[in-house]
């Protein structure tokens, strides 16, 4: 039956797409030549890429996930949040070969994983990073001189911040999704199976705008239709509900309610998609990594389908994959101190199983996860819990980060510091905007890219749009330089 | 005048044709002379004896065309359909003596331009027939005694139905073209009040179809505002003790934090919303539910589910009462306290660098009251001179309203810190009580100028913080705006979000927050009604997914299935909902955080964004919970039974039985050998007589190709999952 001859709807679906990017991007058309300078002057062998978005989602507490040992620092740490310190002692050292600010830092002991990937130099750390306009002082935010972010310290209006720059009433296309688009203007990805932007944990602002849309399945994966409804089912009875069922939804594309279209056009993707893309990770071999036990960790259930997607990404014809996964759960008001670890635990071991994932599947320098969340919290606290802050830190994971060290600035944690805008709400001392860019040059986009994408990175000087945390390309924008100043 | 008159004056003064964006811009009544002919006798109103006296009663007389029988309509600006109507010796009718009950005589008098002598022309039925409302006392102007005498008198009383009283009902045959819209006060059809209870319910069934048929939209909502409540937890404690005996697990037992008791909160729900007969104050609970969010997913809420159920029990008390109250209510209920922290919150300690939780002084503010940024009465953002939004408060605000609102606890806590194992149930759904050493003593300031002197009790502050709530200008448009998204259309005019903010900020007695009231303005006002408004691509919402699945329940009246236990008793039939939930991105109180499911202000990319509309319950439909619903009613409605009752009737874990249950579908079967009458019929049930012809086509096609068997089974049964799975069904409109 024609209306079910999804490959050749996605097809056309797809091409319309890249039509629509192409179109307003021909200046993007040199990417191509980038990817190969890079894949031939790096030794790099395929061209694939994927950024995993891990989001903590409720403004995850940073204070006691990174804490120092020095005792003068931790006294002051103790003071601010007495009832909630994690103990000097049980505090898990790392010994970062930069960025640490005099100071020796701690993770909190739920983090054995991480400070052991960490330790290796496959994590690293960019501490106080948030949403901000501009650089920002405690005097300016005193004295209201500096742009602020809206809406400062509201878990949506922060959450829209720090994935598109926008605020929720004012939304804009989240940056995953424009990292995605200019991706595709490029040509490279031309014939993808599905859209670049995968999420698992349903429509999100972070890849929302991108124009071949999200990609949204389960945590355990695609879901098929259920066999009676299927384009190959022959079974006489239910032959005429099959057929009126794709009957019914193509009438509902052409319906007169703009919302039963809109809701016709989601369920088509579902269609097109889903059963391509359930083939395709049933057609590789199951993964030998270990994860935790299935259902006591939905973060590494998660992440291991992630890591089941990446390894399909060949029948699934993807160079680049961009996956957004959320963990709730981290508005700690009260009851931190478990409810904190158990996070903390649950982010560890996962994130540990997914880059041993990678390694099985050869692919750990080409996979970069990153951590971000609502905002960080106060450094004081309210009794048992701590109240909603400001800048915070994210995680790195993969084999091209350069770890073991920590990037950007820590905050001296002490209340009234010149970070401290009350409470030890701290003013973030690097963008948010600018980890995004770093990570799009490392997918691949050029400069022009990055700083349209992420519009308040010229109030931050030059260099601004790239932090030095992953190493091949590092070497690829010292290389680019190093020709630069040759000719 | 009763606040009644005034509610239906506020609806009446404010109907319109006009497109549901463009609600300034309404078409004026022009200026028409015409006779008023009786439809019951066919007689004329007129001015007996031409006379140009005032005080003079008119009267009913055989039609002439004489001067003393044409009525002079004068539209009265700002009013649409609102007119004062002159006599040919240009006096103006009125009530005599500024009368407002029933027999009241009509008369012509002196003009005074006054409210007494207006009267609404509200449209029937017919392009030229009218009720003539006065709108000092909302009573309709009638020939008195339904008499069909020349000589009878004209004067107000009651308005009837327009079937019922014809002597109320005036042919004005100058008015055509006049720009009115039929009536909306009562269905013209079932279709139409099928539509009505799409908003106002849980479902359509055909029993509640001919009751707002017989009953018009506004006798119907006293008469559901009327019923008494239906309370969760009393049917979730009766579940629970049926079900107690076979449950395996001690806690389940116990109702303990416990799966067993998390199920069995779903069923009473659902037992509520299929079978409860206070179908709107329960839709409305819902639709508060989605307002003034707890959510299970919260260990401090999932702990305790038969006081998630006595939460949701104080929405439905308050759903048509009081909003103050209703606040009030939710702030102390110790699950929100749990949830958002009140709870055992304590003034600042210096020594411990502790300070007052923050997060209920928040989100009381951002989501239960006046938003981020302050609004006009529309519900639109007012603006400054630089055309910047204007933030309702900042974070020293929240601070204050946070030490205002320290010092709560468990209602008869033995001690400060106690935990929820120890209060139990009683303590759970007591309103938190007040523990003056927790409470911060020193003096705030709310907002700027609302200052709350030093030494008041926790008690005093409480309710001056929420008085400052319930009191803020925002607050009205605010949940008008909320209530009319869920219960009506996502993206509702700013005329329509400042009608019904009006009747929130004043009931027409003087009340603020009387929330039958605003329910009442939202569903009969004319953007809710008038067919013409409806007819905009852009009206209307996708139907939240729960809501899909209890129009099919109710439509049908699903059973679920008495079954032997373990013990060998027989339990009741009860109909369970298990697994709905995950499968359709909605489960009843487990919203993902204190956002609610979705955000009021959702853009879908794509057309939606361009054109600057919203669809807040599409954020819950992706690739994967679009195919997840799919195969959800496939389950759903293909491992049902039918009505000749074939269940397994044993299990023996008490939290897996019945998972199925049965429609009775005798009235549908019987209809299957004709399709067409089928689908007719399955349209006016689930979809308000919507459909597509399209869509019916494809329909009636499948049902004729699909063989007749169990006695049409097979043709309902296939009939119903398309509908129920389609994209069609989804939106209502």
């Amino acid at each position: 039956m024609g209306s079910n001859d999804h490959s050749k709807s996605r097809r056309r679906f797809l091409a319309q797409s890249s039509q629509i990017a192409l179109g307003s991007a021909a200046a993007w058309a040199t990417l191509g030549q980038l990817q190969m300078v890079q894949a031939a002057e790096l030794g790099l062998g395929e061209d694939y890429r994927a950024l995993v978005c891990i989001y903590l989602f409720g403004g995850a507490d940073s204070f006691n996930m990174v804490v120092p040992r020095t005792p003068a620092a931790y006294a002051n740490y103790q003071a601010a949040r007495p009832a909630l310190s994690v103990p000097q002692a049980s505090l898990l050292p790392i010994t970062p070969v930069a960025g640490g600010g005099g100071v020796d830092w701690g993770l909190h002991p739920a983090l054995t994983e991480i400070q052991a990937l960490f330790e290796s130099g496959q994590a690293a750390l960019l501490a106080n990073v948030g949403p901000l306009v501009a650089p920002t002082t405690k005097a300016a935010y005193t004295a209201r001189s500096v742009p602020l972010p809206p809406e400062l310290f509201s878990h949506v209006d922060q959450q829209a911040y720090s994935m598109s720059m926008g605020s929720e009433t004012a939304a804009r296309a989240g940056w995953g999704g424009k990292i995605a688009d200019r991706m595709a203007a490029s040509g490279l990805l031309h014939g993808a199976g599905l859209p670049t932007s995968i999420s698992l944990s349903g429509t999100n602002m972070w890849q929302g705008g991108a124009a071949d849309g999200i990609y949204t399945m389960g945590s355990s994966g695609p879901t098929r239709i259920n066999d009676t409804l299927r384009p190959t089912q022959t079974w006489s009875r239910v032959v005429p509900r099959r057929d009126a069922f794709y009957k019914l939804l193509d009438a509902a594309k052409r319906d007169s309610s703009l919302f039963t279209r809109e809701h016709a056009r989601i369920s088509q993707r579902a269609l097109d998609f889903s059963e391509f893309a359930f083939n395709a990770l049933e057609s590789v071999p199951a993964l030998a990594t270990p994860f935790p036990v299935a259902g006591q960790n939905r973060l590494a259930d998660t992440l291991k389908t992630v890591a089941r997607t990446i390894a399909a990404r060949q029948a699934l014809r993807q160079k680049r994959q961009i996956f957004f996964v959320g963990l709730g759960g981290w508005d700690t008001h009260d009851n931190m101190l478990p409810d904190h670890e158990r996070l903390l635990r649950t982010l560890s071991q996962a994130v540990a199983a997914f880059h041993a994932a990678t390694v099985e599947l050869g692919v750990s320098d080409k996979v970069t996860s990153f951590t971000m969340t609502d905002f960080g919290r106060t450094l004081n606290n309210n009794g048992d819990g701590t109240d909603h802050g400001w800048g915070g830190h994210s995680w790195l994971v993969g084999g091209d980060v350069v770890g073991r060290q920590i990037y950007g600035q820590m905050p001296e944690l002490r209340l009234g510091s010149d970070l401290d805008v009350g409470r030890g709400r701290m003013i973030p001392t690097t963008a948010v905007e600018q980890l995004g860019s770093t990570l799009s040059r490392w997918f691949g986009l050029r400069q022009g890219d990055a700083m349209e994408i992420f519009p308040n990175l010229r109030n931050f000087g030059t260099g601004a749009d790239y932090l030095p945390m992953l190493a091949s390309s590092n070497a690829l924008l010292n290389e680019i330089d190093f020709r630069r100043r040759r000719r | 005048m009763s606040s009644q008159a005034r509610r239906l004056l506020t609806v009446a003064l404010l109907a319109c044709a006009c497109p549901p964006l463009a609600a300034q811009s309404l078409p004026n009544l022009t200026t028409f002379n015409s006779t008023a002919v009786a439809m019951h006798s066919g007689l004329c109103m007129e001015v007996p004896g031409a006379s140009t006296a005032v005080d003079v009663q008119l009267t009913q007389n055989t039609c002439s065309s004489a001067a003393a029988q044409v009525l002079r309509f004068l539209p009265v600006a700002g009013q649409p359909q609102v007119a004062s109507v002159r006599t040919a010796a240009n006096l103006c009718l009125g009530a005599r003596a500024g009368g407002t009950v029933n027999g009241t005589a009509v008369v012509q008098q002196a003009c005074t331009n006054g409210a007494d002598q207006r009267f609404r022309i509200e449209g029937i039925s017919t392009a030229t027939t009218y009720r003539l409302r006065h709108l000092a006392s909302g009573r309709c102007v009638e020939i008195g005694g339904n008499s069909l005498q020349r000589g009878a008198s004209v004067r107000l009383w009651d308005c009837q139905l327009p079937t019922a009283g014809r002597n109320q009902n005036w042919n004005l045959g100058g008015a055509t073209g006049g720009g009115f819209v039929t009536s909306l006060a009562v269905p013209a059809n079932q279709a139409e009040a099928s539509r009505f209870l799409q908003q106002a319910t849980y479902g359509a069934t055909s029993a509640e179809i001919s009751r707002v048929v017989s009953m018009g939209y506004s006798a119907w909502i006293d008469d559901q505002a009327a019923r008494p409540i239906t309370l969760h937890l009393q049917v979730h404690q009766a579940l629970q003790a049926e079900l107690g005996p076979h449950f395996v697990d001690q806690r389940d037992r116990d109702c303990e934090f416990a799966w067993g008791c998390n199920l069995s909160r779903h069923d009473a729900w659902t037992h509520v919303a299929v079978r409860g007969e206070d179908q709107l104050r329960q839709r409305v609970a819902f639709a508060l539910s989605q307002f003034f969010v707890i959510s299970d997913v919260s260990d401090n809420v999932g702990y305790s589910q038969l006081a998630v159920s006595d939460y949701y029990d104080s929405l439905a008390t308050h759903a048509l009462g009081s909003h103050r109250a209703l606040l009030e209510e939710v702030t102390l209920h110790p699950l929100m306290g749990r949830y958002l922290g009140m709870l055992q919150n304590e003034k600042a300690n210096p020594s411990r660098n502790t300070e007052p939780d923050e997060n209920f002084a928040r989100e009381v503010m951002q989501l239960f009251s006046i938003g981020l940024v302050e609004l006009n009465l529309d519900g639109t953002p007012r603006l400054d001179a630089n055309g910047n939004t204007i933030p309702t408060y900042n974070n020293e605000v929240i601070t204050n309203f946070a030490r205002a609102l320290t010092g709560w606890n468990f209602g008869g806590a033995a001690s400060w810190w106690v935990w929820e194992d120890d209060v139990k149930l009683p303590g759970l759904i007591r309103p938190m009580t007040p523990w003056a050493t927790y409470h911060d003593t020193n003096a705030k300031t709310l907002f700027p100028g609302m200052n709350l002197a030093a030494g008041r009790t926790a008690d005093a502050d409480l309710r001056s913080a929420l008085d400052a709530l319930a009191n803020h200008p925002n607050t009205g448009p605010f949940l008008s705006k909320h209530l009319i998204q869920r219960l009506v259309t996502s993206n509702p005019s700013p005329a329509y979000v400042r009608r019904v903010a009006t009747v929130f900020n004043n009931n027409g007695a003087g009340v603020r927050g009387d929330l039958r009231a605003v329910v009442k303005a939202i569903l009969l006002d004319p953007e809710a009604r008038d067919m013409a408004i409806a007819a905009g691509d852009e009206y209307g919402k996708v139907k939240e997914p729960v809501l899909r699945q209890t129009a099919i329940w109710r439509a049908f009246a699903a059973e679920g299935q008495a079954v032997a236990t373990p013990a060998g008793a027989t339990t009741r039939a009860l109909l369970r909902n298990r697994g709905a939930g995950p499968d359709m991105g909605q489960t009843v109180m487990s919203s993902p955080s204190v956002f609610n499911f979705y955000r009021p202000n959702y853009q879908p990319p794509g057309e939606f964004r361009r054109r600057g509309l919203v669809a807040p319950e599409l954020q819950i439909l992706n690739e994967a919970t679009a195919m997840s619903t799919f195969n959800h009613w496939h389950g759903r409605l293909f491992q049902m039974d039918r009505d000749d009752a074939t269940i397994p009737t044993t299990v023996g874990d008490a939290n897996f039985y019945t998972a199925r249950f049965r429609l009775n579908l005798s009235t549908e079967k019987a209809l299957a050998v004709s399709p067409g009458a089928l689908a007719d019929r399955l349209n006016l049930l689930l979809m308000a007589g919507r459909m597509s012809p399209a869509m019916r086509q494809i329909l009636v096609d499948a049902a004729y190709a699909t063989p007749m068997n169990d006695g049409g089974g097979d043709r309902v049964e296939d009939m119903i999952f398309l509908i129920a799975a389609s994209p069609q069904f989804a939106v209502q409109r």
